[in-house]
């Protein structure tokens, strides 16, 4: 192999190199300043009441084998609705996912995920995770579980709706 | 040698991966242990019962919610589940007083249901042991369970006779949902279920 | 069943066993006595030194495979179990393809678990057999004749790990489980069929099983690689092919143990659920354990592939790779990388935002070692004067475009505020389906062709039909992953038996997808069936293992 090829060789790699890695330097920069904006949030373990932002209301989601409940909490008391979650528009949400063993043996690890939202976030077992989240558009959207769960998964499913 | 080693590991590669489909087809799909039926039961008769699914309870709309089913020995049990909303649901029954406390059997499995309300599945039973049974839903553990109670010395009047008026009836042989024939058949089975139960 | 027939049915099964047992025995004594002794006559210390150094008879496929230890042998034993692997485990991929036809579940309706169940050994399968399986079986077989080894001594070694893999890989066929391939804990601990299988427990041993034999082999392949290679090679003149097999078998002892030491608490939690449902565990601990072996196990199951382009690529555009030097640090960086970047399967577990950035940042680095070697990889075809394009040329070009489509795709799922959408959905199946379909069968079947007249002994495939098997396969996997990939970006979500109706489109898309590349994989077995009737043709070396011979051959295509 002659010198001047090897340098031409050299040449085209390093400029290869150098394109790739201002396109990653500038996925991570974008990676780093969306997920420093306000509204940016994702599944973080709860570890005390300052987890849930002012002004947003607290659903506590569980998880069992193979339904969903939500417990939301408001001045009047507390309801319980299950697979289907009804929610304002523009109002902030703080979800608290866990997971309780159901009619089966064992609390299981769950997948909360709403796809039109962009929200999905672990049910584990002894930990309780929060994510918070605006809906800014009315609509019905879906609710799934994406993380296996047993026999019934497919139908750990249901609707989200949100009204004006 | 190479040319029947052709053929040999083609037929070997088609014959596995046959067995390994069929194999895997006959995994058990549920679990039954104690309450599946053992073959050459005696009959004794036939009964039929219909419960409405709702997350709420069973029958929740229906008359008293989540009823004690009482229920003699070896008699064929035809189990009529009509949804009333649109969640999952199963029928599932173990043996003693508290769900979930055994082996469990699913007798209508969320497979066979909709989630479309009014939607009608059926399954057979035959108790052929006496006691404290628990029929509940897997989804609502909490809400949709209750009792039934196996006699040995059932009043045989009584069943015979509830027996055979339901019989008569024809309800839910069609699977179409009627509006018609549902309510009516509906109303005949309470008043009946009431009269049973206020006989026990 | 009564037990009487039970009992007569596992006697007349054993009995079966025994008797190929000891036709195995029988055939093993005469054979191995005879190669013992010609090889003493020529003064060799054992006989596989002696079969690699004057003999080619055993490279093909035949019974021997299995009763010889000499390392072209075990290569042949670990490639025919692996192909066998394939068809069953895509077997399963097909039919449960199929049986998501419409949104609710009709093939399996009532027992829906049964779709769990050929999801869970088509995955484990894929991975364990056939993946792993087919790397170790063209490493065992190329390797000789690639580092001219001096003695091809522990063949019993690799004997016992090829069994000892191949009984772990029976054992969870037999298991019938359905946990997901990673055996997320409180669910693998229901022995239940509406938890993980009655019989998972048997599966947990499988897998220990496997990594135990893999282990051996990759002691053995890597003391093959360091000290029985020929004193003419240095390190710096190696083939990729051994570089790229070296650096995966590191990968694979630097991760097993997490894997190993995880499945023996996992399965005392059968026993005793202490290690992961504990009140002061958390389920986790076993996450994190896995995928700090599961991340490099993606890596190990594409990176021989890797070296085995560098070989086949140059034999058909007749010049050098691009650049060597670059090519091995490519390889090598994924080293430390694959270990850095598990915890970006984790990142919805409530990880928080903090771990999310580290591992999505790390997680963009292993773009550096890929982008390297795709340039390699263009940069020779572009160097080139002629390309001339054969069926594993096809394969090759094939494989990096899917490799670029895979890796772009899981660069996307690997952004933070992405992978809150795409993952546990389809997106992330299509995503390690272009790059499995494209690189890991994509090149063991070009390999396969190149070996094609040493492994059949002297016969010459069907072109026509490998040209169908190529083209049904590389169309099929772009059809079905392409539908998972939009699908999954809008939502459609994994291993679910039955899912929401405004999801068909994309599911029907990806049937039609996955039943061509079935038809295209029996093309095939009818190439094999064909080809292997005919008389031989040809001779029995390939250009393949001439790896130190860069001129567009006829051989072995």
């Amino acid at each position: 192999m002659s010198d001047d090829n090897h340098k031409k060789k050299m040449k085209a790699e390093a400029l290869w190199i150098a394109g790739f890695l201002v396109v990653l330097a500038f996925t991570a920069g974008l990676n780093f300043y969306i997920t420093s904006q306000k509204d940016f949030s994702i599944a973080t373990k709860m570890t005390g009441s300052n987890s849930i932002p002012n002004g947003s209301i607290p659903i506590v989601v569980t998880g069992y084998q193979w339904a969903w409940s939500y417990t939301y909490y408001n001045s009047t008391g507390k309801q319980t609705f299950v697979d289907n979650l009804n929610i304002t528009v523009n109002q902030s949400y703080t979800l608290v996912v866990t997971s309780i063993a159901g009619a089966q043996q064992f609390a299981v690890i769950h997948d909360l995920y709403i796809p039109q939202m962009g929200i999905q976030i672990y049910a584990v077992p002894g930990q309780n995770n929060t994510i918070t989240f605006t809906p800014d558009k009315t609509g019905t959207f879906v609710i799934e579980c994406v993380e296996y769960c047993g026999y019934e998964h497919y139908l750990m499913r249901g609707y989200l709706t949100v009204v004006a | 040698m190479a040319g029947k080693a052709g053929i040999v590991l083609v037929v070997t590669i088609l014959l596995l991966s046959g067995f390994s489909l069929l194999y895997v087809f006959n995994a058990p799909t549920q679990t039954a242990g104690g309450l599946t039926d053992p073959s050459n039961l005696p009959v004794k008769g036939t009964m039929n019962i219909t419960i409405y699914a709702d997350s709420g309870g069973w029958n929740y709309s229906h008359g008293p919610i989540n009823p004690t089913l009482y229920i003699p020995l070896d008699y064929i049990v035809t189990f009529t589940v009509i949804e009333e909303d649109n969640l999952p649901h199963t029928l599932t029954i173990n043996k003693g007083a508290k769900e979930n406390s055994g082996a469990s059997l699913t007798l209508v499995s969320s497979g066979q249901l909709t989630q479309v309300p009014g939607h009608v599945a059926k399954a057979t039973y035959e108790f052929f042991t006496t006691g404290v049974y628990t029929y509940w839903c897997t989804f609502h553990p909490a809400t949709m369970v209750a009792q039934i109670q196996v006699n040995a010395t059932a009043s045989n009047g009584t069943t015979a006779n509830s027996s055979a008026v339901n019989s008569a009836v024809p309800f839910h042989s069609f699977q179409p949902y009627s509006n018609f024939v549902e309510p009516v058949s509906m109303m005949i089975m309470k008043t009946m279920k009431t009269a049973a139960v206020m006989v026990h | 069943m009564s037990s009487t027939g039970l009992l007569i049915t596992a006697s007349i099964v054993l009995s079966f066993f025994f008797i190929f047992l000891f036709l195995l025995y029988y055939k093993y004594l005469s054979v191995k006595t005879e190669v013992d002794v010609a090889a003493n006559n020529e003064n060799y210390y054992d006989y596989s030194s002696y079969l690699i150094d004057k003999k080619k008879t055993s490279s093909a496929i035949s019974l021997n495979s299995f009763i010889m230890n000499d390392s072209k042998s075990i290569g042949i034993r670990f490639l025919i179990t692996s192909i066998v692997f394939f068809f069953i485990a895509g077997t399963f991929g097909v039919i449960m393809r199929v049986s998501l036809f419409y949104p609710h579940p009709t093939l399996f309706a009532g027992k829906e678990v049964l779709y769990d169940i050929l999801t869970t050994e088509h995955a484990i399968l894929m991975i364990y057999m056939w993946a792993i399986g087919s790397a170790l079986g063209l490493a065992y077989y190329l390797l000789p004749r690639f580092l001219k080894l001096k003695s091809d001594k522990f063949g019993n070694f690799s004997s016992w790990s090829y069994w000892i893999w191949l009984l772990g890989g029976i054992f969870i066929l037999l298991s019938r489980t359905s946990t997901r391939w990673y055996y997320y804990p409180p669910l693998a601990l229901e022995l239940t069929p509406y938890g993980a299988g009655s019989m998972n427990w048997l599966a947990v041993i499988g897998i220990e099983m496997i990594m135990i034999g893999v282990t051996i082999s990759a002691i053995v392949l890597v003391r093959n690689i360091i000290y029985e290679r020929s004193d003419s090679i240095p390190l710096s003149k190696m083939p990729l092919f051994a570089w790229s097999v070296l650096f995966t078998l590191i990968m694979f002892l630097a991760s097993a143990p997490f894997l190993m030491t995880a499945m023996i608490m996992l399965f005392y939690d059968f026993v005793n659920p202490v290690f992961f449902t504990g009140s002061s565990s958390s389920p986790l601990f076993f996450a994190e354990l896995f995928w700090t072996w599961g991340h490099p196990i993606v890596y190990i199951a594409i990176l021989p592939q890797f070296g085995l382009i560098y070989e086949i690529l140059p034999k058909f555009t007749g010049n050098k790779v691009y650049s060597y030097t670059s090519g091995v640090i490519a390889l090598g960086l994924l080293l430390p990388l694959s270990e850095l970047v598990w915890g970006h399967h984790l990142m919805e577990s409530g990880f928080g935002i903090e771990w999310g950035l580290f591992f999505s940042t790390a997680s963009l680095f292993v773009v550096i070692p890929s982008a390297i070697t795709v340039f390699n990889y263009i940069g020779t075809m572009w160097t080139a004067t002629k390309i001339r394009i054969t069926i594993p040329m096809l394969f090759v070009i094939n494989g990096i475009m899917d490799f670029v489509i895979g890796g772009i795709t899981g660069v996307i799922t690997a952004v933070l505020p992405l992978n809150e959408q795409t993952h546990g959905t389809y997106w992330v199946t299509g995503h390690f389906h272009f790059v499995f379909m494209g690189i890991t069968v994509g090149i063991a079947f070009a390999s396969i062709y190149m070996l094609w007249p040493s492994l059949t002994g002297g016969r010459v495939y069907n072109r026509r039909l490998a040209g169908w098997h190529f083209a049904l396969t590389a169309v099929g996997s772009m059809i079905m992953s392409m539908g998972w990939t939009v699908g999954g970006f809008l939502g459609m979500p994994r291993y679910v038996s039955g899912y929401f109706a405004r999801y068909q489109i994309y599911q029907d898309v990806a049937i039609i997808g996955g039943v061509i590349i079935g038809i295209g994989q029996l093309f095939f077995l009818a190439n094999l069936l064909l080809s292997m009737s005919a008389a031989p043709q040809t001779e029995t070396s390939n250009a393949l293992e001439d790896a130190y011979k860069n001129l567009s051959m006829a051989g072995g295509e």
